[in-house]
């Protein structure tokens, strides 16, 4: 990234709007902060005064009382000020916990609504690190971060007056190197934000590798492949560390830099300081109380250096956040307002085409000029070899990827005219691969309908043919499933995805070669049970087993994209093309059996 | 499902834990130079830093009364001198901490990954993935900020803490007495609030895990969550773990101001007292006003590490949790390990054996109930039978994924728990019912299980399970990208990628789970032309429900409820007119007594 010196002196102005509109919401805990915090600075003050009250006292062999009652006023004053303390601390800090609170559930909400298009180009860990690593950054920046600006800034604005009271020039001096050095921090700071993004990405990276070895652990476990996915983890870390400790020189500079900033300026005052006093204009005591003051400074400009880094690493967080809050879903149904118009569930296809969004290959036609009526209520088998578009083409129907005007029409109205969340409440889909939540049976199952009675689930577990195996489960409809499902077999977890979609009794019933790992006596009970379901609404059914889509109303073979051939069995055997063919092999391999 | 504590984020984690430092002290010994440099250069740094007061000293009290110009500018020099040294010495010592941080983490995140993918699936079955993670994440994360937080710091605050101990026993002992006479008072209300604090760290981090769980989940099924309209539900469930961690996150803060204001407090009155003693002493003149001016200051200064102390704590604390729960996944032990004496046979004739195996998950049910099955080399054998009846078991145990509960399975006459491991499974290419295609590029992922493949044989491969069709047109064909679980794919082409990559490892023993399930007829039927060719002189296990995959296998065998009830030729099952009989009627529409063919048809259409 190109950045100009300016970037970093003045962060873009979306990313300071973020910090302003959350210390805006939340002004009142930092204005009470604040305000706690110059109590505090105060009171610390108030102590060595005290003392020095008494030890004058004790000085002079003055009255005993006296002493006892300064050290009765440091007693109630630290009191105070321990309270002060964590009232600030509470403000401040407990902000900070509150807006990462805020920002998270935006973020979530945000990312429900963001479509597929969107999690097809992210990884899992991107986005996960976004949500965790960022917002650390961006605690850091709002909790620790703000209370020691204020803190600086306090102890700057108490100290410099009374230097300047003591002597003004020298006080001049004293501040004169802050300019020069500070351009050198800054330049440093710029460097720690770019570091610190590259650490950051490189330990997005080394997670990502992480979740993906693990999540295929049984095929890395059956290529005997755990030594080399160890060692290209191991070239991963090595990167990290790299990165890492290019950070670490970065910050440790920085710390080194802002220490060497308060050691000139206590040099200046030192030489200049030192020839003030034998000039005569100024005194030993002021002198001493000079370096005093400026040694009181120099804790909190070591600070500064460190602060510095935390804003920079949580304006980064901010960019990434916003960049991410920036993306709008990409369905024009998303963007309609209105309850939308009742559905009964007929689906036309008006000459689409269609190619995967983003990615490199938004080239490649997936699906071209596809025409298709299918009347509410029927029910409509699609054929065709891997990869010709199939799912593709029923997923569009659910709005998962954006069509353009007038390509698909539900019961007349445009898709993209039908706000989205609408069109789902009529659409139920078992998509070809499956997908639960780590729950119980019954509440995967309950997926779209968390309201629904058990009876209504088991019902649906019924027609899904899953009561079939609960003697095999543990805890039968109440048995965990275990992460994407993994203690269930490929079935059972076919199955339960079945049941979760006849759950919603929807108007377009989606089967994406929803029975492909089912037996084809389950699947006949399974089918029986259908029938009837079936009857009452509009099914998509896709299936690579000629048989499973023979008695459909209508039969579509998509072949690259296109429609290849459509009408009923009949007419299709009669037509003697590509699905007479397909038919054909099926049959052949019968005969050949049969013998 | 009941978790052993230890891998939870539950782990209490003392603030300092023997045991863990004394394990840990392995990872860091290498770097026992470099910590050696670093204590060094801290004291340095002290050094130069103690200097500094003393060249004021100096300067005002001799120079200045002088009216010594050139004194001044020499003092002054020497000044930045020892500022020189302290920055060079500060960013050195730094630097080499963080060093020595990254290099012992480096080595035991290496570890701890190695280890990971060395347990067996059954662990895996346990732990979600993104809980493992953290292992090799954020725990590795925060033991690194142990470092760069300065054990070397603590070191120096140790000594600075003892050094005024002694200095105030040496001016005065009865006041040093005072000084000190509320440190149980501190000792007691930290031990108190640190258990509240620990308390705090834990629901802290448990409840995020949890975020971070839910989070992967949603993420990873978002499209169902939207398909299924969960958002709202989703979100209020989202809100509840947020504001819970919210609220366990405040009050740890609460904890947290308290602790380091009391430390304050206790300073403070340490003071009141010793004035207030001490100046009734001055009076009686029983001490000296110098003394007492003394013993102030040094009395502020000890407590300005002991809260420095008190904020290392917290990192200390948490660095102690993540040691624990990397150590107890490092004490983890697979179950199935290669055996320490194991002859290792050249390539494999492809003998199975199965002898009376039972199974079953973890302490679940059995699953199955004594299979015995020969296959003997270069046949051809298919497995078919109902969802659920432990056909996909069956292949996991075969290449140990899991070990039997009883009985044994044998490759060529040897057990295969007496095979090394990686040679049992060098011999087995499979193609699991979960396909799992990895990030990177078309090519990497067919030569998975042998990186080094040239290119012809990635592509030969790829031919014979008819990819090669549309990989061709893929843009940039074979270096073609892949996405996270080969999201850019249908369902078909990634199991047709799985099958290329199970024959471009070039097994002895070939097993099919439901490996066509997906792929249309057609391919399936040009797949079998090529893979009568491919399987000459190989064993093979082939599972399908789709009874056309597993035509001209050599024997069929039909499972159900975990048993093997059928075996035989296709002809001879179906005279036995069994299960098998009835599967092949439903799947090629025969007629079958009582049962219609599998078709949608409503009866009076399917005619
Ligand atoms: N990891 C696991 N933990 C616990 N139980 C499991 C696990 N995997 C499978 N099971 C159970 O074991 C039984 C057999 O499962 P398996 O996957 O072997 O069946 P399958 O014959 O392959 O079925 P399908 O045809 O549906 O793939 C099922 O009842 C399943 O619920
Ligand atoms: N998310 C995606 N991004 C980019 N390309 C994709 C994506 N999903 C599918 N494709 C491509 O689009 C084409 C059609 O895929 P689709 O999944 O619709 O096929 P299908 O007919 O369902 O095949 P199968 O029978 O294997 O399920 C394929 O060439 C595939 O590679
Ligand atoms: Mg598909
Ligand atoms: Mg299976």
């Amino acid at each position: 990234m190109a950045e100009t010196p300016h970037r970093v002196l003045r962060p873009e102005p979306d990313r300071v709007s973020l910090i302003l509109r959350y210390l805006r919401a939340y002004r009142q805990d930092f204005l009470l902060g604040f305000l706690c915090l110059v109590a505090t600075n105060g009171l610390t003050l108030c102590i060595p005064w005290l003392l020095k009250d008494a030890i004058d006292a004790l000085g002079r062999g003055g009255p005993p009382r006296r002493v006892a009652y300064d050290a009765l006023a440091i007693l109630v004053t630290a009191a105070i000020l321990a309270a002060i303390r964590i009232r600030s601390r509470l403000h401040i800090l407990g902000a900070s916990r509150r807006i990462v609170y805020d920002i998270r559930n935006e973020l979530y909400a945000h990312l429900l609504t963001l479509p597929a298009s969107f999690y097809a180009r992210r990884r899992t860990g991107e986005i996960m690190s976004r949500a965790v690593n960022d917002l650390m950054l961006i605690r850091s920046l709002f909790g620790p971060g703000m209370l020691s600006v204020m803190n600086v800034a306090l102890m700057y604005s108490a100290a410099l007056p009374l230097m300047a009271k003591i002597d003004p020039g020298l006080t001049l001096v004293a501040v004169l190197p802050y300019p020069l050095l500070l351009a050198g921090v800054f330049r440093v700071s710029r460097r720690i934000h770019q570091r610190s993004n590259a650490a950051q990405e490189q330990l997005a990276e080394l997670s990502n590798k992480a979740q993906e070895t693990l999540s295929g652990i049984n095929m890395v476990k059956a290529f005997v492949r755990e030594e080399g996915e160890a060692g290209l983890f191991g070239g991963l870390s090595r990167e990290y560390r790299r990165s890492s400790l290019l950070l670490a020189r970065s910050r440790g500079l920085i710390l080194t830099l802002m220490r060497g900033l308060g050691g000139v300026s206590t040099l200046a005052a030192l030489w200049l300081g030192g020839r003030h006093v034998i000039a005569g204009t100024l005194t030993k005591g002021g002198l001493v109380a000079f370096l005093s003051y400026l040694a009181l400074l120099a804790d909190p400009t070591v600070m500064m250096g460190w602060v510095l880094g935390v804003f920079q690493r949580g304006l980064g967080a901010i960019r990434r956040l916003e960049e991410m809050q920036a993306i709008r879903s990409d369905l024009p149904g998303d963007r309609v307002q209105g309850a939308g118009p009742v559905l009964r569930g007929s689906i036309a296809f008006r000459g689409l085409d269609f190619s995967y969004p983003g990615g490199g290959d938004e080239t490649r036609p997936v699906l071209s000029g596809v025409t298709l009526e299918i009347p509410a209520g029927s029910t409509v088998g699609l054929v065709g070899r891997v990869g010709s578009g199939k799912s593709t083409l029923v997923q569009l129907v659910a709005a998962v990827y954006p069509v353009p005007d007038g390509t698909v029409l539900i019961d007349g109205h445009d898709l993209n005219v039908i706000p989205t969340g609408h069109l789902r409440a009529h659409v139920a889909v078992v998509p070809q691969e499956t997908f639960l939540f780590s729950k119980t049976i019954a509440e995967n199952i309950a997926l779209g309908a968390p309201a629904a009675t058990r009876q209504r689930i088991e019902e649906a577990a019924q027609v899904a043919q899953i009561t079939r195996d609960l003697p095999d489960l543990p805890r039968g409809l109440d048995t965990l499933v275990g992460e994407r499902g993994v203690t269930l077999s490929g079935g059972q977890r076919q199955r339960v995805a079945l049941a979760r979609a006849l759950l919603l009794d929807p108007r377009i019933l989606i089967l994406d070669d929803a029975l492909s790992s089912i037996d084809a006596d389950t699947e006949e009970a399974i089918l029986a049970g259908l029938r009837g379901i079936m009857r009452q609404r509009t099914t998509l059914l896709v299936s690579h087993r000629v048989s499973t889509v023979l008695a459909a109303d209508r039969i579509v073979v998509l072949e690259d994209g296109r429609v290849a051939e459509s009408g009923t069995a009949v007419e299709l055997l009669a037509r003697n093309g590509p699905f007479a063919r397909m038919h054909r092999q099926q049959q052949i391999e019968k005969e050949l059996e049969a013998l | 499902m009941s978790q052993p504590a230890q891998h939870d984020e539950e782990v209490l984690g003392k603030a300092y834990d023997a045991r863990l430092v004394r394990r840990m002290l392995g990872d860091i010994a290498p770097e026992s130079r470099l910590i050696v440099l670093s204590v060094g250069l801290m004291f340095v740094v002290m050094g130069a830093q103690l200097l500094q007061p003393f060249l004021f000293k100096l300067l005002i009290d001799d120079p200045i009364l002088r009216g010594d110009r050139r004194g001044v500018t020499l003092l002054a020099l020497s000044y930045v001198a020892t500022l020189v040294v302290e920055l060079a010495a500060r960013f050195g010592q730094l630097y080499s901490m963080e060093l020595t941080g990254q290099n012992v983490i480096l080595r035991l995140r290496h570890r701890v990954f190695r280890h990971l993918v060395s347990l067996d699936s059954s662990f895996f079955d346990r732990y979600a993935v993104g809980r493992l993670m953290t292992r090799v994440t954020t725990d590795i994360e925060s033991l690194a900020d142990l470092f760069t937080s300065g054990v070397v710091s603590l070191l120096g605050d140790s000594v600075k803490l003892l050094a005024i101990v002694g200095i105030l026993l040496w001016l005065d002992w009865r006041l040093a007495c005072v000084a000190f006479a509320l440190t149980p008072v501190l000792f007691l209300l930290s031990a108190v609030l640190r258990g509240r604090i620990r308390q705090a760290y834990r629901d802290v981090r448990r409840r995020i895990a949890r975020i971070n769980a839910y989070l992967q989940e949603s993420i990873s099924g978002m499209l169902l969550v939207q398909l299924f309209r969960r958002e709202k539900v989703s979100t209020k469930e989202f809100d509840v773990i947020n504001s819970d961690h919210r609220d366990a996150e405040l009050s740890s803060v609460v904890y947290e101001s308290g602790f380091s204001a009391i430390i304050e407090l206790v300073g403070n009155v340490a003071i009141a007292l010793m004035l207030w003693y001490g100046g009734g002493q001055i009076l009686k003149s029983a001490l000296t006003l110098g003394t007492l001016v003394a013993f102030l200051e040094y009395t502020s200064r000890f407590f300005g590490p002991i809260r420095d102390l008190s904020g290392f704590y917290a990192v200390l604390q948490a660095a102690m949790a993540s040691l624990e729960r990397i150590f107890a996944l490092l004490d983890e032990r697979p179950a199935i390990t290669s055996p320490t004496t194991a002859s290792r046979p050249a390539r494999s004739y492809g003998r199975i054996e199965f002898d009376g195996v039972r199974f079953a998950y973890g302490s679940g049910d059995e699953v199955l109930h004594g299979i015995s099955l020969r296959v003997e080399s270069g046949e051809r054998v298919a497995i078919v039978g109902a969802t659920g009846s432990g056909k996909t078991t069956l292949i996991k145990l075969l290449v140990r994924l899991y070990d039997v509960s009883a009985g044994a399975i044998r490759i060529d006459g040897t057990d295969i728990r007496m095979l090394p491991l990686s040679y049992l499974r060098r011999q087995v290419g499979v193609v699991l019912q979960d396909h799992f295609l990895f990030t990177g590029s078309i090519a990497s992922n067919i030569a998975f299980g042998a990186p080094t493949l040239p290119r012809e044989r990635i592509e030969d491969a790829a031919r014979a399970v008819h990819a090669s069709d549309f990989i061709r047109r893929l843009p940039g064909d074979f270096s073609a990208a892949v996405r996270e679980r080969g999201g850019n794919f249908s369902v078909g082409q990634k199991q047709l990628l799985s099958f290329a990559r199970a024959l471009a490892y070039d097994p002895a023993i070939l097993v099919l789970d439901e490996a066509t399930s997906s792929v249309d007829t057609e391919t399936e039927l040009l797949i079998q032309g090529a893979l009568g060719r491919l399987l000459a002189g190989r064993t093979s296990l082939v599972i399908a429900h789709r009874l056309s995959t597993i035509v001209g296998a050599d024997r069929i065998l039909v499972m159900h409820h975990g048993r093997i009830v059928e075996a035989g030729t296709h002809r001879a099952l179906l005279q036995e007119r069994g299960i098998y009989h009835r599967l092949y009627q439903l799947q090629f529409g025969l007629e079958a007594p009582g049962s219609g063919p599998a078709t949608l048809a409503s009866p009076e259409v399917a005619s």
